[in-house]
């Protein structure tokens, strides 16, 4: 069997192709021979050359990545220049807020109702920030009884600015933090509230927790 | 396990201290000095026909203390009270009512400290920084010491405001109050009449007083050598048990340890209120001009503590894990003394 001139002139992707089956030819018993010309449309693996990479081009970036946003201290809120009145406003949105969130039930239910942990799954996954939170309890008890507005929430953080125009830091572990609504008294103990604010309407809630320390 | 090795446990351990000395040298009141809350005392005469006035009258003159029901404790951390009794004067108060092993305690020591045995709820509820009790190595119960005579302890200074704004949310209580003044003309009860001006239900209490006379009694003589049944003995007698031993008798029985001698008359006689160790001393020194007038073989003088005070010797963290007793013995001699203290044990939880 010899090569035919046009199998020469193949790209050399196909010259590889040409040279397979002329071994195959030469090997294969006589038998099967004819069952090679139901192979010509497949391609093989081996015979074609890997494709290359090529260069990622970098689109421009939407955002601001960590380290920037911490060089432009972006990640802290500033110590000083609070003012506790001018927050007046923000407690009163979020008062709002909140009661629009509980309007959902006719009444508070109390624990043997059946709309009880509902009512508890709507309550845990609302929003802190506005909030009034006095802390009631706490491991670290030179923070017992700090009071303030929440401007800003983390997964382990409340800050708050207190009546003294301050800003804090309260981690939500070891404490527990108490909020008023009209009439209503609300008890949330930090240590199962360690959620990122934005995943929290994702998060699934326990229904039994332990209330303690 | 179906039935437990009861009788395997080991016993409860017990903290017995005897220190033996001359009066002269006049060691013995420091023991005295040690024991600030003490709530029983009683006093053994042998050989004994009258008892001098003077003896029942140093634990019932001018020993009354108050009962002051629902008091915050903000109030005692107010300036005024601080300035006129606990800088002046020796001021000891303790809760009543409250016990040391699962509720909230406090007490005043003569040194002007305001002590706090909390449990770990009100402790993290209170706010006010403590230390984690010796007795507890799971932090189930902490102590907060507040020293009131510190300098910087007034109004104005953010941790006085703190600590008064704290103690506002603590739980009332019910406290027993005995102040001596500072000067004889000076009455004791100034400190009822600043209780009472603030409108708190404030009971004045007496030290109930008991004697009792045995007659023909078998006494064991009093050495050096047989402390420890000899004080076994006192116990039996102001128990008033069964001295004279049954012999044949199937239970167990007790018998006076040899030597012994029979005296005619054995007063006894015991006081039950809240004293100051001044007013022990007191009466120490009347029992001691006594042996020397009338020469006695010996003078007995029983005192016990609170077990439910949050300090016990030396103002050390009291506690009550198999009993919450501390107390001493002391036995005068015309020459010598003997001090047996017993302490509760200092063995910790688990």
């Amino acid at each position: 069997m010899t090569l035919t001139s046009s199998d020469f002139s193949a790209t050399s992707k196909d010259s590889g192709k040409v040279y397979l089956f002329n071994l195959l030819k030469e090997n294969l018993p006589r038998r099967t021979q004819s069952e090679l010309n139901t192979l010509t449309d497949s391609t093989f693996v081996f015979t074609t050359n890997a494709r290359k990479k090529g260069k990622v081009v970098r689109t421009k970036k939407q955002f601001l990545t960590r380290k920037e946003r911490k060089k432009l201290n972006i990640l802290k809120l500033p110590k000083q220049d609070w003012k506790y009145d001018e927050l007046c406003e923000m407690r009163e949105l979020w008062k709002q807020y909140m009661r629009n969130n509980l309007n959902l039930y006719p009444k508070i239910p109390t624990w043997e109702d059946p709309n009880w942990t509902n009512f508890n799954i709507t309550l845990a996954k609302s929003e802190f920030i506005g909030a009034e939170l006095t802390v009631i309890r706490s491991k670290n008890v030179n923070q017992v009884g700090m009071r303030g507005t929440v401007v800003l929430e983390t997964k382990a953080t409340f800050q708050i600015v207190t009546p003294k125009n301050e800003l804090k830091i309260l981690v939500k572990k070891p404490s527990v933090f108490t909020f008023t609504l009209d009439d209503m008294k609300f008890t949330i103990f930090g240590k199962y509230a360690i959620i990122r604010p934005s995943e929290r309407s994702i998060k699934k809630i326990k229904t039994l927790l332990l209330p303690d320390l | 396990m179906l039935s437990p090795e009861i009788w395997n446990f080991k016993a409860p351990d017990s903290l017995v201290k005897v220190e033996k000395g001359n009066i002269v040298n006049n060691n013995c009141f420091n023991t005295i000095q040690k024991l600030h809350h003490n709530h029983l005392v009683s006093v053994v005469l042998p050989d004994t026909l009258r008892v001098p006035q003077n003896i029942c009258e140093t634990l019932k003159n001018d020993c009354e203390y108050y009962k002051i029901s629902n008091v915050g404790l903000d109030e005692l951390v107010n300036i005024n009270f601080i300035n006129a009794f606990v800088r002046k004067g020796i001021f000891i108060s303790l809760s009543i009512n409250e016990r040391i092993d699962c509720d909230d305690c406090m007490c005043i020591t003569p040194n002007g400290f305001l002590l706090l045995s909390l449990t770990k709820e009100t402790y993290e509820s209170l706010g006010l920084e403590g230390t984690p009790s010796h007795y507890y190595n799971t932090k189930q119960r902490y102590v907060v010491s507040i020293n009131l005579l510190s300098n910087h302890f007034k109004p104005g200074k953010k941790n006085y405001d703190r600590t008064k704004d704290r103690l506002l949310t603590l739980k009332k209580m019910t406290l027993l109050i005995n102040w001596e003044p500072p000067h004889l003309d000076i009455c004791p009860s100034s400190v009822a009449k600043y209780f009472d001006d603030l409108k708190f239900d404030v009971q004045v209490c007496l030290p109930d007083f008991q004697m009792r006379t045995n007659y023909t009694i078998k006494v064991p003589n009093f050495t050096m050598d047989n402390i420890h049944e000899f004080v076994e003995w006192l116990g039996m007698f102001s128990l008033e048990s069964d001295l004279g031993g049954g012999g044949e008798s199937y239970l167990s029985t007790y018998e006076t340890p040899q030597p012994y001698q029979e005296y005619g008359q054995v007063k006894f006689l015991q006081w039950r209120g809240f004293f100051s160790s001044q007013q022990i001393n007191k009466l120490l020194e009347v029992l001691i001009s006594h042996l020397k007038d009338e020469e006695k073989p010996w003078i007995s003088l029983y005192v016990q503590g609170f077990s439910d005070v949050v300090v016990g010797w030396d103002l050390q963290e009291h506690h009550y894990y198999t009993n919450g007793d501390n107390g001493y013995v002391i036995v005068l001699n015309s020459e010598d003394y003997m001090v047996y203290q017993h302490m509760c044990s200092k063995k910790s939880y688990k």
